[in-house]
């Protein structure tokens, strides 16, 4: 119980952050970091998948009621639910996780590259996702790129900088 | 139902996903005003194309009931030509305002115009005729005038219930009195050769009148048949035998009789009462 609050807690301090301070910082035409996709690298695995895909919207609709998007971070995360899923049945070992008394993916679950391969992955789909719905036109392709590998390198930076300070 | 609901249960999540994606992208199709603009700006756009493609093959299927609609639309207009009514009382008028007031009850219908199609024709006989798909019970009679849409055709003889048999100007018989408007003559007779349909003759005309290749022949006023100016033909051919009084005039007929496919006849409503006013003329001359 006092997980699941945590993790509300956390959930609403990242909305805000997003909304009112990294969404308003100009840090250029490229660079839009997200680092509210932490809340989904520190939600157990072993979660109901459901629970996570509704809350998971809702936290979504939540950040674009905030920051006045409408539906565009909600459908990004239902697709970068529905990818993780699949990648942590397919890449994960959750019975060894169980052994290492950890409930979701860290460095120390199979080290620093296969983190940062695995975190930078789920970032991109959710970027790429994002930008696609932000652009909306395929003129704009190599830019809708450019924008999802520069802000998926600062929002990955950011993401690992949350998370120490969470641990501490 | 068993397997729909196993399957329904097979694939709930991505369901779910799809059915919670479909939501929020909605939410931007109806919120976001750029992505709304463009989304239907762009659906518009194809839907327009479709209709158009849609209208191509609609219009090209429905070309008949586009001709025939066009057709009638071609007999009403003709039967509101001027040439069609006669101006009664229009002296009576001393004002302006109240001519243009009274101008619908001013005029006459003279001319009734009949549509119909060409069933049988010939040009290759010495007598031509031809036969239409409308008959007595369509309001045919015979004496009644035959036209095409480029010119004059000939003349009803014959009707049964729902055929009639018409005498073509390709026939040795049919005569008819023209109307040169550029000089203004009405004088001649025009009638076929029997050589070449394209063409007829014009014969009668004095010498003395100045005609020259290219000019217009239509119908003459003078004619109880057939309304005034509708075209015969143009002249094609003009020369002088040095013991004629007359010119001897080919005209190139303005009627493809080789295509006729949609035929007008002509009813004159007061024909019956000029023939009654002629008689006693010709009965005096007598």
């Amino acid at each position: 119980m006092i997980a699941f609050l945590r993790l509300f807690l956390i959930a609403a301090v990242l909305a805000f952050l997003q909304a009112f301070i990294i969404q308003q910082v100009d840090m250029g035409v490229w660079l839009r970091p997200m680092p509210y996709l932490l809340l989904f690298f520190i939600t157990p695995i072993n979660i109901n998948k459901y629970g996570i895909l509704v809350g998971g919207f809702f936290f979504g609709l939540f950040i674009d009621i905030l920051a006045g998007n409408f539906g565009i971070h909600a459908a990004s995360i239902v697709v970068v639910l529905y990818a993780k899923n699949f990648i942590d049945q397919r890449f994960i070992d959750f019975d060894s996780l169980k052994l290492q008394g950890e409930t979701y993916v860290t460095v120390n679950t199979k080290g620093w590259l296969f983190f940062t391969y695995y975190a930078l992955s789920i970032i991109a789909i959710h970027h790429l996702t994002f930008f696609m719905l932000d652009y909306f036109e395929f003129v704009s392709f190599f830019r809708m790129l450019l924008s999802t590998v520069v802000s998926a390198i600062g929002s990955f930076l950011l993401i690992l900088l949350f998370k120490s300070i969470i641990k501490s | 139902m068993f397997i729909v609901l196993q399957w329904l249960k097979r694939n709930s999540y991505p369901l779910l996903a799809f059915f919670l994606f479909g939501f929020a992208v909605n939410q931007i199709m109806r919120f976001q005003i750029y992505q709304h603009s463009y989304y239907y700006n762009s659906s518009i756009s194809f839907f327009r194309t479709i209709d158009q493609w849609r209208n191509n093959v609609s219009s090209y299927l429905n070309l008949k009931n586009e001709n025939e609609g066009l057709r009638q639309e071609n007999l009403r207009l003709r039967s509101q030509l001027p040439i069609n009514k006669t101006a009664v009382n229009v002296f009576k008028d001393t004002t302006y305002f109240d001519s243009i007031s009274k101008s619908l009850s001013n005029y006459k219908v003279v001319y009734t115009y009949i549509r119909a199609n060409i069933v049988k024709n010939t040009v290759n006989s010495r007598n031509n005729y031809f036969i239409i798909d409308q008959g007595k019970n369509q309001g045919i009679l015979e004496g009644m005038a035959v036209i095409s849409p480029t010119g004059v055709v000939g003349v009803i003889i014959n009707t049964a219930e729902n055929f009639s048999r018409g005498m073509s100007v390709l026939n040795s018989k049919f005569e008819i009195t023209p109307y040169i408007p550029k000089i203004e003559l009405r004088q001649g007779v025009i009638g076929w050769s029997g050589m070449d349909y394209t063409v007829a003759d014009l014969k009668e005309v004095n010498r003395t009148e100045v005609l020259k290749k290219g000019m217009e022949v239509v119908t003459s006023n003078y004619s109880s048949i057939f309304p005034p100016n509708i075209p015969i033909g143009t002249i094609k051919e003009v020369s002088q035998k040095n013991n004629s009084n007359f010119h001897q005039i080919t005209i190139k007929l303005s009627t493809d009789f080789s295509r006729l496919q949609t035929v007008y006849c002509i009813k004159n409503n007061y024909h019956l009462e000029i023939d009654s006013l002629s008689n006693p003329i010709i009965d005096e001359v007598k």
